[in-house]
């Protein structure tokens, strides 16, 4: 085995850890968020985050476009994650505006 | 290179678990197409474009996301003369994002070039407000790609302000249709939500070749109060400096944004270059050159836009000639596989 292959194999090993590591650590922060979340007030915590997802849609998104005019549930999910990295939104953004475009 | 292949394997089936572990996230396409047309001093172009977008999450935090642009140019041979056409394919982006939290997002790949706002923000046809890039678009980004390695996210995000970043290092590529340069560079910004007011400062090293500088401010503001952007930048590099600043204004105050009216955008943009030194292949002016740029642009339902506009270029020791610009740009957005927008 020369270098080059011992190199491309070190990284790639480097890699599938880091990618299994994050997305351990990823499922776990999700379980302990779900478990935290109370049902109680959840109709109108719903409406004033809709509210608060508009809001920053018109504070980030609505600066270079306007919302899509048909989206599913779905779609949004995609589409907020791509807005995210090109907008720079926050975690807590991210999940408002989904809840504004896919409420 | 047996182990080397094991592992791409294990790599691709990790991909596959996530997908299939997250089935609520469908992966999507969208973009722009479009016909833009453009007449300068008497001699045509026309360009049937696609820029499609395709979006795919993986899992909670990962997404591979690109975007390529399809065109074939149309180029008149002088005033009134024959047509010769030539296509051009552009991956603008394929990258791969992991969304560690709000203050780190890392990207792998080919990336837009984060150089002030007008190439990552305000380049896709379906956006930008006029046809033509200003003349400084070109400093700082190059290609207006980089493949390589990035890091962004908020330093700090308040509801009164963030400061956000970007930065990256991009490494050198020769591969057909992969081509890139070796640079590292990034952008540092502030933004208001309250006012919707935005300042940045950028800085590119090129690492390659004569290793230059390249430096650059803008500014966008989007006040709440009436559907006006202003948008700015200054740049600078060893090829010269300048400026664009645009506003537009859509109508939608006179009898809301879906009256005839209120579907009329007016657009207004000046921009100067300034020649300090030829550098070869730069894709700025051969000169200094300053154009003011009238246009109109007028959205239909659906998300299509017809747009217009009309410049004057002025060239120093050339004669100064019109731009005269129309076309027509429908954004569209589907799931990638049929029964997903259920």
């Amino acid at each position: 085995m020369n270098y080059r292959s011992f190199r491309t194999i070190a990284g790639l090993c480097v890699l599938l850890v880091c990618m299994i590591v994050c997305t351990l650590a990823a499922a776990q922060e999700k379980q302990a968020k779900s478990q935290a979340v109370s049902s109680a007030d959840t109709q109108d915590k719903a409406s004033s985050q809709t509210a608060a997802g508009e809001k920053l849609f018109r504070t980030h998104c609505g600066r270079c476009h306007n919302p899509p005019e048909s989206l599913s549930p779905r779609e949004a999910r995609a589409v907020v994650r791509h807005m995210r990295v090109r907008a720079t939104l926050t975690t807590g953004d991210e999940r408002l505006i989904l809840k504004f475009l896919a409420p | 290179m047996m182990l080397g292949r094991a592992l791409a394997i294990c790599l691709l089936c990790f991909f596959a678990c996530s997908l299939t572990s997250a089935q609520e996230n469908v992966p999507i396409i969208s973009g722009g197409a479009g016909f833009l047309s453009s007449t300068q001093g008497g001699t045509n172009v026309l360009q049937p474009v696609l820029a499609p977008v395709i979006a795919i999450p993986l899992g909670d935090r990962w997404l591979i996301e690109s975007r390529a642009d399809l065109r074939e140019v149309y180029f008149q041979q002088g005033p009134g003369g024959p047509y010769t056409n030539e296509g051009f394919s552009t991956l603008e982006y394929l990258q791969l994002d992991f969304n560690a939290n709000s203050h780190l997002t890392i990207t792998a790949g080919r990336f837009l070039t984060p150089f002030n706002i007008y190439n990552e923000r305000i380049s896709p046809i379906w956006i930008s407000k006029l046809q033509d890039a200003p003349y400084v678009a070109a400093i700082g980004t190059g290609q207006g790609y980089s493949d390589g390695i990035m890091l962004r996210g908020a330093l700090i995000s308040t509801n009164s302000y963030a400061i956000n970043y970007e930065t990256y290092f991009a490494t050198l590529s020769t591969v057909n249709k992969f081509t890139s340069d070796r640079g590292t560079g990034g952008r540092i910004s502030m933004f208001l939500p309250g006012t919707r007011l935005e300042v940045g400062a950028s800085y590119r090293r090129t690492l390659q070749g004569t290793h230059s500088n390249s430096e650059g401010l803008d500014l966008t503001w989007e006040p709440y109060q009436a559907p006006l952007q202003l948008r700015g930048e200054w740049a600078h590099s060893q090829s010269g400096f300048g400026y664009w600043i645009q506003a537009s204004y859509r109508l939608s105050q006179i009898k809301g944004e879906s009256s005839p009216i209120g579907r009329l955008e007016p657009v207004f943009r000046m921009q100067q270059f300034f020649r300090s030194a030829q550098i070869p292949n730069d894709s700025l002016p051969s000169t200094n050159a300053q154009q003011p740029t009238f246009g109109l642009n007028y959205y239909l339902p659906h998300e299509v836009r017809l747009n217009a506009s009309y410049g004057r270029q002025f060239l120093a020791h050339t004669t100064d000639t019109n731009v005269w610009e129309f076309g027509i740009t429908y954004r569209f957005l589907f799931p990638l596989w049929p029964g997903a927008s259920r």
